[in-house]
């Protein structure tokens, strides 16, 4: 479709500027009389004016009845965008060797909510965040995970009486280490979901890992080689944006993903 | 001249790069197969030289990799040719949505607007009228309907697909202009608490798009730039995609309406 294409240039070439996106930026928050924009700006009138003439151009600035600049409901819609291209090329070498696989288009279409969550890329700090976000959790914990260590129960065994709640989705193809339905059954995990406290799903594949607590959520893609899960690298943040996208991802899963029922996953 | 935070200094070279037609293409191209620069230049009808000056600004930006002689969309590339498609969704209806409002849509809808690219753009209040019933006498197995105002004509084909026993959920706008002696209100027998069990209403302080939603189709009206929602021109799809994005929209909206019980008594 040539036609759909040949129109898109006018947006990215107003966006293709850093003093309009400036400008765009600064309209969204309020309209304003382009002398209060070019103060605002540090700039002068003259040095704006081609640049706004372009955006008017576009169709993203119109000039009031009362000489104010301001955006139309295009380049608001434009603006929401950005953030979703900036993080993608904030992250390129990060998304060049890994894979968004298994994150449905409308939270890719939503990846700038990620924009305030730190990228751990040294596997020592990974391992001990990923350990005390789950040692830390109150009230829920919910998690779709390729890998449940024995460990995590020895740990969340001590969260049943505080009242905390699980959700964990694993995939079918899951491997466990030896005695994990042993250690289950000891930690009280086996009695907790008789109870309704953990709930567990398996789907039939899963290629990320995310876990949403009350205070935190962490995310982890796998390499675009291998198709693993790179435990070594995550994204975690506290921040309400980044933990919504990371809730919606889990309750894609969770709610959207069919669901597998009878599986025993297999000691190694 | 003015420097851009930080942030965005990078980011216009990206747009920069994308605001090229060609390029574009190209991009588009090679997402689907493995391209050599002749296959490139064949299809797109340019000379070779051409197409070799917009391959070296895509590989210089990571967008596209070389695997000997062909070249391919990098992850990267295919992650950012996906965020292409709302752009262009808001450049194709540029001129609907210069006297349609959008705005007050929460954030994450507008970031997925793309996904309402294939559907059609219907104008003309008798053909939207006739598309509406025709979408609900199709349901199957859900009717989710959100009104600022309800269309009569509709008020027939929803109350035959409710004896059906088929589920169906209305939400309104507080205060609006469905006083229980409306047709619309009468002929389904929303007043009150009483409603059959597969009939639920429930209502928000202020709408924005209104929208008919069943388990095969759906459509979408924007409000006019006055707020006032627009009944003679509405997207209309059984795409998978623009389905989805309804279906989201309206549950975002149902959790967040109440329950209510009367229709205002008069206009």
């Amino acid at each position: 479709m040539v036609s759909q294409d040949a129109s898109s240039i006018d947006i990215f070439s107003a966006l293709s500027n850093s003093v309009r996106i400036e400008i765009l930026r600064n309209l969204n928050d309020s309209s304003m009389l382009s002398s209060k924009l070019a103060k605002k700006m540090n700039t002068t009138v003259q040095a704006n004016q081609k640049h706004i003439t372009k955006l008017t151009d576009c169709g993203m600035v119109t000039k009031g009845s009362d000489g104010r600049l301001e955006l139309t409901p295009i380049a608001k819609a434009s603006l929401t965008q950005i953030s979703s291209f900036t993080f993608f090329a904030k992250f390129k070498d990060y998304f060049l060797d890994h894979t968004l696989e298994g994150v449905p288009d409308k939270l890719i279409q939503r990846i700038g909510e990620l924009s305030n969550a730190n990228l751990i890329e040294d596997p020592m700090v990974a391992w001990e965040q990923a350990k005390a976000m789950v040692a830390n959790c109150k009230e829920f914990l919910y998690g779709c995970s390729a890998m449940v260590p024995l460990e995590f129960y020895g740990v969340v065994k001590n969260k049943f009486k505080p009242g905390v709640k699980f959700k964990i989705l694993s995939p079918k193809k899951m491997m466990v280490a030896k005695g994990f339905y042993e250690e289950r059954k000891k930690t009280g995990w086996d009695d907790q979901l008789k109870k309704g406290n953990v709930e567990e799903k398996v789907v039939a594949n899963l290629p990320l890992t995310v876990v949403v607590t009350k205070n935190n959520a962490e995310v982890l893609f796998a390499h675009k080689k291998t198709g693993q899960i790179d435990g070594n690298m995550l994204f975690l943040s506290s921040d309400p944006k980044f933990m919504q996208w990371c809730k919606d991802l889990f309750y894609y899963y969770w709610n959207e993903v069919p669901e597998i029922k009878g599986v025993s996953f297999k000691e190694v | 001249m003015q420097q851009a935070d930080s942030d965005y200094t990078k980011i216009d070279e990206l747009f920069g790069i994308l605001s090229n037609v060609t390029r574009l293409e190209i991009l588009k191209i090679c997402s689907k197969q493995h391209c050599s620069v002749q296959e490139l230049a064949c299809s797109l009808k340019l000379p070779q030289y051409v197409i070799n000056k917009h391959l070296s600004l895509l590989t210089d930006e990571s967008l596209i990799e070389k695997n000997s002689r062909t070249y391919y969309l990098s992850s990267y590339g295919s992650l950012i040719l996906k965020k292409c498609s709302p752009i262009s969704f808001l450049n194709n209806n540029q001129k609907f949505f210069e006297d349609h409002d959008f705005c007050e849509i929460p954030n994450q809808f507008i970031q997925r607007i793309g996904e309402l690219s294939q559907a059609q753009l219907i104008k003309g209040a008798h053909i939207m009228y006739s598309h509406w019933t025709g979408i609900c006498s199709e349901a199957k197995k859900y009717i989710y309907c959100i009104f600022s105002y309800p269309p009569i004509l509709v008020s027939e084909p929803i109350k035959q697909k409710v004896s059906e026993g088929i589920e169906v959920k209305l939400l309104f706008a507080k205060g609006s202009k469905n006083p229980e002696s409306t047709e619309f209100v009468r002929n389904l027998r929303l007043h009150g608490n009483n409603l059959q069990h597969n009939l639920e209403k429930r209502r928000l302080d202020k709408v924005l798009p209104n929208m008919i939603l069943t388990d095969k189709e759906s459509a979408l009206m924007f409000p006019d730039g006055k707020g006032a929602t627009d009944f003679h021109s509405n997207f209309v799809s059984s795409n998978q995609e623009f389905c989805r994005w309804c279906l989201d929209f309206f549950n975002y909206e149902w959790e967040n309406g109440e329950p209510f019980s009367r229709f205002k008594t008069s206009l």
